[in-house]
């Protein structure tokens, strides 16, 4: 049976990649640098400065751009911006622009900026003091009538949530988006290839006639991978400052001289990443390239030949699989936080990947069944699918539990800073994925019913999907943007379109074979799968 | 109805129908017991006797009778506890994960892989228990009321949720166990004539009468049981991982911990099982039933836990590099080099290296290689746990208190005397149990059934057709027929 896509399919697809696109665009334009507000204890002063090590791309022209821009929106506000100096309450010295040294007094700032990446130099670090009181207007006195007190956390608000700020030019955000998404897409593929192998390798006989799905969703291996090329490509480049290891400066004897770095640089060092890199993308396509060359030829020939072949390389590739998914989940995404290390972590980011996967083939069979396709796929299968996520969403909740709780209660200062940062910065993100990745479907796809109703599974399984996707979104931004993160029109963008570019390259895939293995030896066992 | 691939091996060897199956489990039970089996629970029950005195020894004079000291707080007591617990996995991953995987031959090997769960969390427990050096304010493990003033369990201590997620685990496995044995007993009790035996049949049966509702409730209840006993298979080896692995003892703080555990633990109680059935299916005739397809299946279990633990091992010792702390890398420079080193070498020979043989087929399907090598595993994860515990503390902080631990004959006798203890009641188990789940296997009989699938001489699929004539008529038969 043949799969065309319908014209439908196309114009869904392509509206994706157009829209997303587009506030992809808008989103780029809009991106702002990372400045750091700091309220002082009694609250009487807010200290505003800029990490040049992070983002040092900014010239003093927009900085003192940045506290215009910010005088006038607070006075729009009716406050009226001080400098303390000038007004004699401050003992903080005689001039107000202040050497970061001095101004970071509290450890969170100097753990996240700790790890600043880029390195252009040491230039002074920008720092404004300031502080604000109501303009003696009538509007003002009434505006601000008894919260005289939140005149400045007023302030602070603003160049929090970016209404004032200075054009971020070297585009961490953009980069660290292209990351999450490029790593997203690759390893959805990943999971299908690493199925499909399990699938072969464990003579299951249930998925038959489902396999078409699983190779038309590994075979869009290239995309993520062209993606990720791309952000390392410009890593190597010095476009963006991803990798800090990957930034010279750190390994030589100097100011930005990084002694764990240094004694990393055996492993982490452009050559030997790119080296494994390639291998790792290499001996996945390869393996994915003749998966389906053989699977065709099973169509062709016929024969259990074909079969076995398939069996005794999908156990290879799992070797392959085991070592390779542990080392790039440490190359690609563990040394953005060069510093710290964790065993489990390769794992964890495997069963991310597994179910991202398992979630992409249940949708794409609802799909095709829903379009009239693939009759041979009955209720019982589409339980079965249901019950892998359910069974893989404990099993990623488990190495996510098993991972936090064990660093948190040994409270080992090189480890905990990871979490630290996650839960200081993003607490509301990072628990509420865990609970959104875990419990929801424990809750919903508990029952065989649910597992049996297309829409519970939609709506959950989509769920899931994008909370995967905040997975890996904390496992990058912390350590690439620190707590200068939005959820805004990037990152949603830049999501639609490459979930359109996937989609596309997906129904291409299942278009060019036949939606059922003909000579599969379990076909009939599967047709008449029936629990 | 189902239909099984005829590319798929035949689980139930030779001619056998649903009446053989009961005949060939219960005819150990119903005759008298062959020589050889009085005398392994006569050698069995020695050693046992040896253990309990040695336990008693321990108890009257105190923990100082070990071989502990100073430095190396932990040492065999915790090596065979972890070991007995992990020997226990094996027996709920086959009745629980395996049924939801629906894999149709863990049937051949459920029953006797919980009854050995069982007895090796029993030897596990005993281990804690003797440690508190006063067994008999043992209870004092639980969160009870108490008139003792402020004294109360600590819940921050992984110790404590050991005991609870390993009661919970021994009661889980314990009713699932007994759950299956339910409708075999039934069938003794059905069977056998001496009228004592018939009264202890029947009690244990609970009345059984074999009636549908009877049995779709009990396949509910194992579907449950099932579900329930999963997250157990991983919790409690976690948990034990968690022992070690919450501390900041280099070696013993790594978050790899929970998983790697579980699969050391199915890996150890898959050998395990191993041992056992090899000598079983031969001494109580069970060849067709534990054939050589069931072996390679656990053989490739095998292959699999161990690369995973494989994989763990060099993920931990490339972290301790990657890591940059000192600490950290030392000990596992230490164990791999230091005065442990024989032991760490063990360890990775036995469990990484050695059941990548079963990669050749030939060997996975030799019986005499698969039973050494089960043995080899067994001895291999004793290793793994002694090289974790002993070898990362024998030398902490202090060079000063650096020190070796060194067994006395109490610590030798009382993991010797667990085993006796084992192997006794395994054979009591395998004398007056039913080994083999007879009537859940005669479920399996007629899609995985060798003659079943080769259809009596008449080639393959002759059985579906006569199937087809006894369900639904000629008719609409043949119509099928023609559309398969």
């Amino acid at each position: 049976m043949e799969f065309k896509i319908s014209s439908r399919a196309k114009k869904v697809t392509f509206t994706l990649m157009i829209v997303g696109l587009l506030a992809m665009i808008w989103g780029i334009f809009t991106e702002q640098s990372y400045i750091h507000t700091k309220l002082s204890e009694d609250g009487t002063q807010l200290t505003l400065s800029y990490p040049t090590h992070n983002n040092g791309e900014n010239t003093d022209e927009e900085w003192e751009q940045f506290k215009a821009d910010l005088i006038i929106a607070a006075e729009a506000c009716h406050i009226q911006i001080m400098e303390p100096g000038a007004h004699g309450h401050d003992n903080h010295g005689a001039g107000h622009e202040v050497h970061a040294e001095d101004a970071h007094t509290d450890s969170h700032a100097d753990e996240t900026h700790g790890d600043g990446h880029g390195g252009h130099g040491h230039r002074a670090e920008p720092t404004w003091s300031i502080s604000a009181h109501v303009i003696h207007t009538k509007e003002g006195m009434e505006a601000w009538h008894h919260h005289e007190d939140e005149v400045l956390p007023a302030v602070k608000a603003m160049v929090d949530s970016h209404k004032v700020g200075m054009p971020d030019h070297q585009h961490n955000r953009f980069w660290s988006n292209l990351l999450i998404n490029g790593f997203f897409f690759f390893g959805i593929a990943l999971g299908a290839l690493f199925y499909l192998a399990l699938h072969y390798a464990t003579e299951s006989g249930w998925g038959a006639v489902i396999l078409r799905v699983f190779e038309a969703v590994m075979l869009v291996l290239p995309f993520g991978a062209i993606v990720l090329i791309v952000v390392f490509l410009a890593g190597t480049l010095d476009w963006n400052h991803i990798y800090m290891w990957m930034d010279e400066s750190k390994l030589t004897m100097g100011e930005d001289f990084d002694k764990l770095l240094y004694k990393k640089s055996g492993y982490l060092n452009q050559g030997f990443f790119w080296i494994r890199t390639l291998i790792y993308i290499g001996v996945f396509w390869i393996f994915a390239l003749l998966f389906r060359k053989w699977s065709k030829k099973e169509d062709n020939e016929g024969g259990v030949k074909w079969h076995f072949l398939q069996y005794r390389r999908g156990a290879l590739f799992l070797v392959f699989f085991a070592v390779f998914s542990s080392m790039l989940a440490w190359d690609w995404i563990m040394s953005i936080d060069a510093h710290w290390f964790s065993t489990l972590f390769g794992w964890y980011v495997f069963s991310g990947i597994w179910i991202s996967a398992m979630v992409m083939i249940l949708m794409t069979t609802l799909y095709l069944k829903s379009r009239g396709h693939l009759p041979q796929i009955n209720q019982s299968h589409i339980h079965d699918l249901g019950k892998w996520i359910f069974a893989i969403s404990f099993l990623w909740s488990y190495l996510w539990f098993s991972q936090f709780m064990l660093i948190w209660y040994s409270n080992i200062g090189e480890e905990v800073t990871y979490f630290q940062q996650r839960i200081l910065d993003y607490k509301f993100l990072f628990f509420g994925t865990f609970a959104i990745n875990f419990i929801l479907p424990m809750v919903l796809l508990m029952s065989r019913d649910a597992k049996r109703t297309w829409s519970i599974l939609l709506i959950i399984s989509s769920i899931v999907f994008v909370g995967h996707w905040m997975d890996v979104y904390l496992m990058v931004m912390p350590g690439t943007i620190m707590n200068n993160y939005q959820i805004g029109m990037l990152e949603f963008g830049m999501f639609i379109m490459f979930l359109g570019i996937f989609v596309h390259f997906l129904l291409r895939n299942l278009s060019k074979a036949p939606l059922i293995k003909k000579n599969h030896p379990m076909l009939d066992e599967s047709i008449h799968h029936d629990f | 109805m189902h239909k099984e691939a005829s590319i798929r091996e035949p689980l139930i060897l030779g001619d056998k129908s649903y009446h053989d199956i009961t005949e060939d489990v219960c005819r150990p039970i119903e005759n008298d017991a062959p020589k050889a089996w009085y005398l392994m629970i006569t050698i069995a029950g020695l050693v046992a006797m040896w253990g309990i005195g040695c336990i008693l020894y321990l108890i009257g004079t105190g923990i100082g009778t070990w071989g502990l000291n100073k430095t190396v707080g932990w040492a065999w007591d915790i090596t065979n506890f972890v070991w007995w617990v992990g020997i226990g996995h094996a027996g709920t991953l086959i009745s629980a994960v395996l049924l939801l995987f629906r894999q149709k031959w863990r049937m051949a090997i459920n029953r006797s892989a919980e009854a050995m769960t069982i007895f090796a969390v029993m030897m596990a427990a005993v281990f804690p228990g003797i440690h508190m050096g006063r067994i008999w304010v043992a209870y004092w493990v639980f969160p009870l009321p108490n008139q003792f003033g402020s004294l109360w369990v600590n819940f921050n201590s992984p110790l404590l949720w050991d005991v609870f997620a390993i009661s919970t685990y021994f009661s889980v496995s314990l009713v699932f166990w007994y759950i299956g044995l339910i409708p075999d007993f039934a069938t003794i009790r059905d069977r056998v004539t001496r009228p004592v035996a018939k009264k202890i049949y029947s009690i244990l049966s609970f009345g059984w009468t074999g009636n549908a509702k009877a049995w779709n409730r009990f396949e509910i209840v194992s579907l449950v049981l099932a579900g329930l006993a999963t997250p157990l298979v991983f919790s409690v080896h976690s948990i034990v991982s968690m022992d070690f692995a919450t501390s900041i003892v280099p070696g013993w703080h790594t978050t790899i911990f929970p998983p790697y555990f579980v699969s050391g633990a199915v890996f150890s109680g898959f050998a395990m099982v191993l041992t056992l059935l090899l000598i079983m299916r031969k001494a109580m005739h069970l060849e067709n039933y534990i054939h050589v397809k069931h072996v390679e299946y656990m053989n490739i279990v095998i292959i699999v836990t161990g690369s995973i633990v494989g994989v763990a091992y060099i993920t931990e010792l490339f972290i301790s590099w990657y890591s940059g702390v000192e600490y950290e890398a030392y000990a596992f420079i230490n164990r791999a080099t230091g005065p442990y080193w024989w032991a760490y070498w063990s360890m990775m020979t036995c469990n990484v290296i050695s059941p990548q043989l079963f990669w050749f087929k030939k060997l996975r399907r030799n019986l005499a290689f698969t039973f050494v090598l089960s043995l080899v595993v067994n001895i291999g994860m004793w290793f793994e746990r002694f090289v974790i515990i002993v070898t990362s503390i024998h030398r902490d902080y202090i060079p000063s208190s650096w020190t070796m631990f060194h067994p006395t004959w109490v610590d030798i006798g009382v993991f010797i005397g667990t085993i006796g203890i084992f192997f006794f009641l395994f054979l009591l188990f395998a004398r007056f149990f039913p080994v083999l789940a007879l009537n859940e296997l005669k479920s399996i009989l007629k899609s995985s059934g060798e003659n079943y699938k080769e259809g009596f001489g008449y080639g393959e699929g002759y059985w579906d057709k006569q199937a087809h004539h006894d369900e639904i008529g000629d008719a609409e038969n043949d119509n099928n027929d023609s559309n398969d």
